[in-house]
C-alpha cells in the first residue's frame, strides 16, 4: 500500500516536471528576442580605456550581434564561455580584467544596456552598438 | 549547535570539495554538482551545512568578484537546504532527482531577484527570460546527475562523516 502510494507520488512528480519543462520551452519560444531579416545598416563603436573611439559601419544580414561582429575584419574579440554565452573580455587586443581592476566590456544598443549575450542580442536596421571599456565600482 | 575542532576540519574539507567541484565544472554551462552535494550534505550533516553554504559563498565571491550575481549565492543554496530539511524523510532517489530538477528549473528565476530589485520587475523578468533555455538544461542535468550519483555519493559522505565521529 505504502509502495503504491510512493509510486503514485513519483509518477505525479515526473508528470509535473515534464509539464513545467514543456511550459518553459514554450515560454522561451514566445519570449525569445525577435529578429529582423534582410540587409541592415548598423554601427558598432568601440570605446577603449583611454576613451578613444573606433567606429565600424556594417551592412549585414546577420540576425545577432555576434555574427555581425564576426563579419567585420578589423574588429576582433575573445572571451570565455559562461552560463549566458560568450563573456567578452578582449576587444581589438585590449583586455578588460574583472579580477584585476574590476574592468569589463559593457555592450549598449542605442544607448540602452544590452540584456542579452552577444550571441542572442538581435540587431535591427539602424542600430548603434557601443562596446565600452568599463571599470566597475 | 556546538562545533568541535573535528567539525571545523570536516566542514572545511567539504567546503573545499564543493568549491573544487564548482570550479572544475564551470566550463559546462549550468551543469553542476553543487546542488547534489548540498542536498547530501544537508541529509548527512543537518544544520552544519549552513556553515558550508556561507563559506562557499564567500569563497565564490573571492574567486569571481562580489558582483550583483553574488547576492543570490547568499540565498539560493539556503533555499535548497530548507527544501531538503523539510523533505528529509524522503527515501526515493527519483523524488530527490525531481526536487533537484525543479530547483534547476527555478534557478534563473531565483537569481533574477537581485536584478529585479535593482533594475525593476521588467529588468528581472528580461534577465530570467533570456536564460530560460539554460534553466531547462540545468533542470534536466540536475535530474540525471542526482539519479546517477545520489546513492554512491550519499554513502561515501555518510561513511566519511562516521569516520570523523570516531577520530
Amino acid at each position: 500500500m505504502e509502495k503504491r502510494r510512493m509510486n503514485k507520488k513519483v509518477i505525479m512528480s515526473m508528470i509535473a516536471l515534464a509539464a513545467v519543462i514543456a511550459v518553459m520551452a514554450i515560454g522561451y519560444q514566445v519570449l525569445k528576442p525577435g529578429v529582423h531579416e534582410g540587409a541592415k545598416n548598423i554601427n558598432i563603436v568601440v570605446v577603449s580605456e583611454d576613451q578613444s573611439e573606433k567606429e565600424y559601419e556594417s551592412k549585414t544580414d546577420a540576425q545577432y550581434l555576434q555574427q555581425a561582429m564576426d563579419e567585420i575584419e578589423d574588429l576582433t574579440y575573445s572571451g570565455e564561455e559562461g552560463d549566458y554565452g560568450l563573456m567578452v573580455d578582449t576587444i581589438n587586443g585590449e583586455t578588460a580584467s574583472y579580477s584585476g581592476n574590476g574592468a569589463y566590456w559593457s555592450f549598449f544598443v542605442n544607448d540602452e544596456y544590452c540584456n542579452y549575450g552577444i550571441s542572442e542580442q538581435p540587431i535591427a536596421d539602424g542600430d548603434i552598438f557601443k562596446i565600452v571599456y568599463t571599470i566597475g565600482e | 549547535m556546538k562545533i568541535t575542532t573535528r567539525d571545523v576540519v570536516e566542514l572545511a574539507l567539504l567546503t573545499a570539495l564543493l568549491l573544487v567541484v564548482q570550479v572544475g565544472l564551470a566550463f559546462l554551462p549550468n551543469i553542476e554538482l553543487v546542488s547534489l552535494l548540498i542536498m547530501i550534505y544537508t541529509l548527512v550533516l543537518g544544520r552544519k551545512t549552513l556553515y558550508i553554504i556561507y563559506s562557499f559563498a564567500i569563497l565564490e565571491g573571492v574567486i569571481y568578484g562580489f558582483g550583483v550575481w553574488w547576492i543570490m549565492y547568499l540565498y539560493v543554496w539556503t533555499i535548497l537546504y530548507w527544501i531538503v530539511r523539510l523533505l528529509r524523510f524522503n527515501k526515493s532517489i527519483i523524488l530527490w532527482s525531481v526536487i533537484s530538477a525543479f530547483f534547476g528549473l527555478a534557478f534563473g528565476a531565483l537569481c533574477a531577484v537581485p536584478y529585479a530589485v535593482i533594475g525593476g520587475i521588467m529588468a528581472g523578468f528580461t534577465w530570467w527570460s533570456a536564460g530560460i533555455m539554460f534553466d531547462i538544461i540545468h533542470g534536466v542535468s540536475n535530474f540525471v546527475l542526482v539519479l546517477i550519483l545520489f546513492r554512491p555519493v550519499y554513502h561515501i559522505l555518510k561513511g566519511l562523516n562516521r569516520h570523523f565521529l570516531y577520530l
